[in-house]
């Protein structure tokens, strides 16, 4: 497996979030479930007021990395810290005070109405503030005394956003939120997360499979595979670094001249194609990317644009 | 205040269940606390201590564990609940002690509503009132420990409430383990739980606290173990697995009760060593007590060895339980007392025993060993006949501890008995289909009379060997449980497998037998005690007497003369003349009334007779006693028997179950 690859985002994108400490970080961590490795030595790192897309696929350890976050789970080897805090015994009941969760799968107690979710929440968080969450949940188009086990999917999505930052959370840690939501409903909610976030200085870490859920969101991305970070940086970089050239097989077609490259460090992300076409995908590993004009390619080559989620499909292949 | 708010939750969410829950405890608390004080034996209203640890403070707890616990798991809010900001531990705990809370103030206001009852009559100190509270609150807390843990084992508590309750039956049930003196089961089962006032049952107390503390920490285990993950796991619909882990641990359940079952070797029967004879052969013990009794267990124990020697011959090994023999000399020559200590036991009187008593002291022993053997069954099967012939069979055949002379008289005496025995019953007697009315109606002494003379027959029709052979394939297979066999009798019918051994067809045998019966007669013995006899039939009654009371009536009479109905006994000033007959022995007739309360499912076998009256048949063939222990309605078994010299044993000619009018 290729060594993860970190971008200096202050380099990349200088910003005042770079020079603060760590809200969240993951250090080597690792967790275990008998013989089964899902995170294996995890490092990652969301500084104060990011919005942190944490992208992975279905089953490449993001709820599990939550859990630990979140202390529900303790990592079998390495150090979670939030706020400054390792999470562990009480500590993690202390922080959580402060932190805003939206998991995967809604599950509130079914027979509560959104009223008296609020009023039970109350209890638990000392910033909650009612006029706040009065206010998301109409905003949100919520019953106030309907009971939450009869809620939709996108309904109980938007309340639990409600409650998240109702509690006025330093971090809120959304857990693929959107999954299971219909386009219309998921694009509702991105825009509220937005929308709600943009107004408050919470740090957020986005966590979905979905690259189109964080694109417009992001600060930064970090990209799990196989237990492990197999990229971190911001997704500017991600697209910048990244150039695809293709061409149609003809019996004149060249193959790609990747020795020309030779004065600019790439990787090769992909390469190959059918007998109907070829693709190279490379990523460039300098901070500034060569520019390569039309002419400078072989004949039948172009550079082709890639949508972040074919960047990500391509890592994610080329991971493997 | 994270703990309050989980507390209002749990509050708001189940509070009126609880409410309903503590409303229905209080009125069945009402209830019976009603019932108790107008129950005629009760003592104290503290009785229904025990009562409400059976049955609603258990319920009150498995209703509790099922609302504040598995609800909350079914509805999958575990990641919820665990992302707030509190400890794992705190909202199960919180759970716990509104659960404990809630039993322990029920059972507290149980306790203080009976105390308060039983104040009226009764001192209630403090320190009975703490000794009370503290023993039913130790096991009041068991109950919700028990079902705190098993309401956290999710899809698996059906399974824990039925072995659970498989468990405590069996070990309220078995004799291999003995419960109560431990823990919860020796504060609730031994009586003194309303009524000690001083001694404090610290080890049954220590016992129910540890196992409190178990389950309790049973419970906190499956709900913190592996980050919670188990109970969520526990908590999911069950998969294929789970339903073959719950086979598998139902069999192993099984297994380990059965492996349980095999009951301990009992100590052996206590006999003062001076006054007993020990079988070299067998393990038969006679207790003689008295010297005078000494020959006669000697005479009884080497006969049986030779009965037991010839079984076993006949039939291969048997394993026999042990079998005790006591000399009681309360007892008259022909009565026996049947019991079972780790074997049969049996008492008689051993000084006036006579050759024929004591051939029905081996009989009944043998009788005893088989039934045993069979775990009691032998007597509900259709063979019971055989069983009962068979064992008498072996008795008259040895020749043990007895002289020709002394064979051919028992011989003759039950050959006898069977021919009146067939006179009484009439002409269409079935050993298989009526045996139980038989034996009802006639007394095991009679009835084993005319099994043994239809063996007699079958002897002179097939020889020995047939006989045997039915013992073999009725007594033995059957006793050591043979399903096919059972499954094979009860397709083809006891009828078939007769015929199978002996090539004859039953109703021919039985047409056989009938006819071959008043034959023997003819045999001059036999005939001089059928003739001895002078009565055939018996009737009883009850009627109302202005003076007396209610009256019990036996009337007696010979095959010539009319027996009077029931409601000729009204008009009768005086006894009946006796039927004409002159012969001197109708002085020694003894004619006798026995009665017992009846029930539903009273056996010849275990019939003792509550009392009886008897008088001279020659003098008054009709006896009369005054009747006034049973009010209007009871039912009474009563049966109507002639004692005389030619018989050892009376010889009962009615038998009837009447209804107090």
């Amino acid at each position: 497996m290729a060594e993860p690859i970190m971008e200096n985002s202050r380099a990349a994108r200088p910003d005042q979030h770079a020079l603060l400490a760590p809200l969240l970080s993951l250090t080597d961590v690792s967790k275990r479930y008998g013989k089964l490795n899902v995170l294996n030595n995890l490092n990652l790192h969301v500084r104060p007021g990011e919005i942190y897309g944490f992208l992975g696929r279905n089953g490449a350890g993001k709820s599990t990395a939550i859990r630990l976050m979140m202390g529900i789970s303790s990592p079998s080897a390495g150090t979670v810290s939030v706020f400054g805090e390792p999470m562990k015994g009480s500590r993690c009941a202390k922080a959580r005070r402060h932190i805003g969760f939206v998991a995967q799968e809604q599950s509130f107690y079914p027979w509560m109405t959104p009223k008296r979710l609020g009023k039970f929440m109350r209890g638990l968080y000392p910033d909650w503030s009612d006029e706040r969450y009065k206010a998301l949940l109409t905003r949100f188009d919520l019953p106030l005394n309907r009971k939450a086990g009869g809620f939709s999917g996108g309904m109980k999505a938007r309340l639990a956003l409600s409650m998240a930052l109702a509690a006025r959370p330093k971090l809120l840690i959304l857990d693929e939120p959107t999954a299971g939501m219909d386009p219309v409903a998921r694009r509702e909610f991105l825009s509220l997360v937005k929308t709600e976030v943009a107004s408050s200085d919470t740090t957020v870490f986005f966590s979905t499979h979905l690259v189109g859920d964080i694109e417009s969101l992001a600060d930064r991305i970090g990209i799990l595979d196989g237990g492990r970070l197999v990229y971190e940086g911001s997704l500017q970089q991600l697209s910048e670094r990244t150039a695809c050239f293709s061409a149609i097989v003809t019996p004149d077609t060249d193959a790609f001249p990747l020795d020309e490259l030779a004065g600019h460090p790439y990787e090769v992300i992909r390469a190959g194609g059918g007998t109907a076409e070829q693709m190279v995908v490379l990523r460039w590993l300098a901070d500034n990317r060569p520019v390569i004009a039309a002419a400078d390619l072989p004949a039948g080559w172009r550079e082709t644009a890639l949508s972040l989620e074919d960047i990500f499909v391509a890592m994610i292949l080329h991971q493997h | 205040m994270v703990t309050l708010t989980f507390l209002k939750k749990e509050l708001v969410e189940h509070g009126l269940a609880i409410a309903a829950l503590v409303i229905a405890v209080m009125v069945a608390l009402f209830i019976t606390l009603a019932r108790q004080q107008n129950q005629e034996f009760s003592i104290s209203p503290l009785e229904i201590l025990n009562f409400a640890l059976f049955t609603f403070i258990p319920l009150a707890a498995f209703i509790l564990g099922n609302r504040l616990i598995e609800r909350d798991y079914r509805s999958k809010a575990q990641l919820f609940t665990e992302s707030l900001p509190t400890r794992r531990f705190i909202p199960v705990f919180i759970k716990y002690l509104l659960g404990a809370f809630v039993v322990l103030g029920l059972m507290l206001v149980t306790l203080v509503m009976a105390a308060r009852y039983a104040s009226v009559v009764d001192s209630i100190t403090p320190a009975y009132f703490g000794l009370l509270a503290l023993k039913t609150l130790s096991v009041a807390l068991l109950y919700w420990a028990i079902m705190f843990a098993i309401s956290l084992s999710g899809h698996l508590r059906l399974l824990l409430y039925v072995l659970l309750l498989g468990t405590i039956y069996y070990l309220l049930t078995t004799r291999s383990v003995d419960v109560t003196d431990f823990g919860p089961f020796a504060l609730l089962m031994d009586g003194t739980l309303a009524y000690e006032r001083v001694q404090v049952p610290l080890k049954a107390l220590q016992e129910t606290w540890a196992m409190t503390a178990a389950f309790s920490a049973i419970g906190f285990l499956i709900a913190l173990w592996h980050e919670g993950s188990m109970a969520e796991v526990l908590a999911r619909p069950m998969a294929r697995r789970d339903y073959l882990m719950i086979g598998f641990i139902v069999a192993a359940f099984l297994t380990v009760l059965g492996i349980l079952e095999k009951e301990p070797t009992p100590d052996p029967f206590p006999i003062d060593t001076r006054y007993q004879i020990k079988s070299e052969r067998h393990a038969i013990t006679a207790a003689y007590l008295d010297d005078a009794a000494k020959s006669n267990a000697e005479l009884v124990v080497a006969g049986l060895d030779s009965d037991i020697d010839r079984l076993q011959a006949t039939v291969g090994p048997v394993d026999l339980a042990p079998s005790y023999l006591v000399h009681s000399d309360t007892l008259q020559p022909w009565e026996f007392i049947a019991t079972s200590a780790d074997g049969p036991l049996l008492y008689g009187n051993m000084i006036t025993a006579q050759h024929y008593d004591r051939v029905v002291f081996r009989t009944t022993v043998l009788h005893q060993l088989l039934l045993a053997t069979s775990g009691g069954r032998a007597v509900f099967e259709h063979f019971h006949w055989f069983l009962d012939g068979y064992t008498r069979h072996l008795t008259e055949a040895s020749t043990a501890a007895s002289t020709t002379g002394e064979r051919e008289a028992s011989r003759e005496e039950l050959l006898a008995r069977a021919v009146i025995s067939y006179e009484v019953l009439g002409n269409e007697t079935d050993l298989i289909r009526q045996w139980q009315s038989i034996a009802d109606r006639l007394g095991y002494a009679s009835a084993e009379s005319l099994a043994y003379s239809a063996l007699m027959y079958l002897q002179e029709l097939e020889g020995e060997v047939v006989i045997d052979e039915l013992a073999s394939r009725w007594l033995i297979s059957s006793f050591e449980r043979d399903t096919r066999a059972s499954l094979r009798r009860w397709r083809q019918g006891v009828e078939a497998e007769f015929k199978a051994v002996t090539g004859i067809d039953w109703n021919d045998f039985m047409a056989g037998w009938r006819a071959w019966l008043p034959g023997i007669a003819s045999n001059p013995g036999v005939a001089q005690r059928v003739d001895a006899l002078n009565y055939r039939a018996g009737s009883v009654a009850i009627i109302e007497n202005d003076l007396a009371g209610e009256l019990l009536l036996g009337s007696f009479a010979s095959t010539e003369n009319r027996l009077p109905a029931a409601e000729d006994f009204e008009f009768l000033d005086t006894p009946p003349a006796l039927p004409g007959d002159d012969n001197s022995s109708v002085d020694e007739h003894v004619c006798i009334l026995n009665y017992s309360a009846a029930t539903a499912f009273d056996t010849e076998m275990d019939f003792v007779f509550d009392d009886f009256e008897e008088s001279p048949c020659g003098e008054d063939p009709f006896t009369v006693f005054d009747y006034n222990i049973a009010g209007s309605g009871d039912r009474l078994y009563i049966t109507a028997e002639v004692r005389l010299p030619a018989f050892h044993q009376p010889i009962r000619l009615h038998a009837e179950r009447v209804t107090v009018p």
